[in-house]
């Protein structure tokens, strides 16, 4: 208790993991609870009304990079505005470190970066970083000592005294990113953090959201470019038409195992090129080399070693596996919205 | 709650610094207080008093202008840019959003109507006039006059559109303003049943008497200043009232 007091005398206000373990709180084993949440809400006041959420249920543990997928209009952002308070749902219960998710006392440990996020234009970056770091009670002191490393993680040093009213969407993007992690919160909230972002700005997120798992905070990563939410989640969630479609693991919900390899070769026997070709998906031949893509986890292996056993050579021998991205449009193309939205208990295997 | 209060209306504050309102309401106003020198020159009666009097009644309307400019649409603007969901996404509750940009805006017209009571009060002395108790009880009127007015902005644009809630702005003013008139007006005794009607609906109905003293500055009465310390309690109420509307729109939104 006495370090937490002194953890919030330095302004230390969302409090790390460990912060909240050492205050007692064991039993919380969950940074983020939601319980059969359901949203429907009126987009125009005489338009249908629509079942944005229809009884979602997950948890998110702390420590872990957790990412929530799902289709455009799946109810990915509509859960994270009740999970932060913008929007009340209408049946259900969502927690945030154990307090109801519209608490402000929850909401402090929460850093949120919402999609194509705005802010104050006539602010620079160290003045808006004053205005978010004081309305989670930081000082100014505080702040004004986390703002220039924090500008200088995201990279903006240099447009540190600019006005956000002239900065790129990859700029807006970086320093959303600096103003969720000012009061240095437990939970980060990240609304598809990696939008419009030139391949360095990609690479510096990414090792941004990274370093700050490994710090032990808890990451709630929601965006649509699966190949890094395959990179940096533990676990996974997918939403499907309101409804938690699949849950789990990357290795759990991935298949390990090789679909396919990528063959090259070069002076093997007539005899077994002609095999290769016959049993290969697809065929080139460069100049006497031939790459051949072999189906199944043991066709690439088994021919890779008749070649050396024929005296010729492997070039190389590359596995194809199951990409994150392969799996859920998979899982989305076979289940239909409605179908899955219609199953109240989301199975929680994964996809074969 | 105070801090996150005052840091909402130190950024509303500096917007609107920032985005030149001030500066282009002030060169206005400016101006309408300089050109009213004409009008004195035309006048018949005093000069003095009629710049006084044209100034001060300019003043109200900028006054009006602003909080319908910039009250209205302050946090139809939020919702619309956005911003509002990285402000209360954090620990700051919507109650307090709403007190911050009711207060920064309150500053916003205070700042201008200093700007502008200053001006008058140069232009005053400078034609060997003197700057009166009722000038200042007037001024002090018109700052009331623009809490009133804010905040009925502000609950208005919680409730509708920025153009709507500017139009229910200026209703209001133009009630607040003729209240007293209409209530003379009914009283002439040709219908007695809507005065009958009037005197109950007068209770009710806004009502800026208290708070003006412009005609105080031209007729040369002494100031009642119980009356001003009436009238700013009674925008006090008024203010209240609006507010805790706004706050309930406010908390009952869904973004």
């Amino acid at each position: 208790m006495a370090d937490a007091k002194a953890d919030e005398s330095h302004g230390n206000v969302g409090a790390s993991p460990s912060v909240d373990s050492r205050r007692g709180e064991e039993s919380m084993a969950h940074v983020v609870e939601v319980a059969d949440l359901h949203k429907s809400f009126r987009p125009h006041v005489f338009g249908p009304t629509v079942q944005a959420l229809r009884g979602v249920s997950f948890e998110v543990r702390e420590g872990e990079c957790f990412g929530y997928l799902g289709q455009n209009g799946a109810g990915k952002t509509t859960t994270m505005k009740v999970l932060t308070g913008l929007m009340t749902p209408t049946r259900g219960s969502a927690t945030l470190l154990g307090r109801p998710c519209g608490d402000e006392t929850a909401r402090r440990a929460l850093g949120y970066l919402p999609e194509n996020p705005y802010f104050y234009e006539h602010l620079t970056p160290v003045e808006a970083l004053q205005f978010y770091g004081r309305l989670s009670g930081l000082s100014s002191r505080d702040v004004a000592a986390r703002s220039a490393s924090l500008l200088e993680r995201v990279r903006l040093t240099d447009a540190a005294d600019r006005r956000i009213r002239g900065f790129s969407k990859g700029m807006r993007q970086r320093f959303g990113l600096a103003a969720a992690l000012i009061h240095e919160p437990a939970l980060v909230m990240l609304d598809e953090p990696l939008n419009g972002l030139d391949p360095g700005g990609r690479q510096l997120v990414k090792e941004l959201i990274l370093e700050e798992r490994q710090k032990g905070r808890t990451v709630f990563l929601c965006s649509h470019v699966l190949a890094d939410v395959q990179e940096l989640c533990d676990r996974v969630v997918v939403l499907h038409g309101g409804v938690v479609a699949r849950e789990g693991t990357m290795h759990d919900l991935l298949d390990s195992q090789a679909r396919s390899h990528e063959l090259t070769i070069v002076g093997a026997p007539a005899e077994l090129v002609a095999t290769i070709r016959a049993a290969a998906t697809a065929v080139r031949e460069v100049e006497g080399v031939l790459t051949a893509t072999l189906a199944g986890p043991d066709a690439g292996p088994d021919f890779a070693a008749r070649v050396a056993a024929a005296g010729g050579r492997v070039l190389a021998l590359v596995p194809e596996r199951e990409t994150l991205e392969t799996w859920f449009v998979r899982l989305t193309s076979a289940h239909p919205a409605g179908d899955v939205a219609g199953s109240k208990s989301p199975s929680k295997e994964p996809v074969r | 709650m105070r801090d996150r209060v005052a840091v909402v209306a130190r950024a509303t504050f500096r917007e609107a610094v920032r985005d030149r309102v001030l500066l282009i309401v002030l060169a206005f106003a400016a101006a309408f207080i300089l050109g009213s020198r004409v009008l004195g020159w035309l006048s018949v009666e005093d000069e003095l008093k009629m710049v006084q009097d044209f100034s001060l009644k300019g003043i109200s309307i900028v006054g009006l202008l602003l909080a319908m400019l910039v009250g209205a649409g302050a946090i139809a603007r939020e919702v619309e840019r956005r911003t509002v969901y990285t402000v209360l996404s954090r620990d700051c509750g919507r109650g307090e959003f709403v007190l911050g940009k009711f207060a920064g805006l309150v500053v916003v017209l205070w700042t201008c109507l200093a700007g502008m009571a200053a001006v008058l009060f140069v232009w005053v002395l400078a034609w060997n006039g003197v700057v009166g108790e009722a000038l200042v009880a007037a001024v002090l009127g018109l700052a009331c006059e623009a809490v009133v007015l804010t905040s009925v902005a502000l609950f208005l644009g919680a409730l509708t559109s920025p153009a709507l809630a500017s139009a229910g702005t200026l209703v209001f003013y133009f009630v607040a303003t003729h209240t007293e008139a209409m209530r003379e007006l009914t009283e002439d005794g040709k219908n007695p049943d809507f005065a009958a009607a009037y005197r109950v609906l007068y209770h009710v109905l806004p009502n800026f008497v208290n708070v003006t003293f412009i005609n105080a500055t031209t007729s040369g009465h002494a100031v009642d200043w119980s009356m001003l310390g009436l009238g700013a309690a009674s925008s006090a109420c008024w203010a209240t009232v609006f507010l805790a509307g706004a706050i309930v729109l406010f908390r009952r939104r869904q973004f």
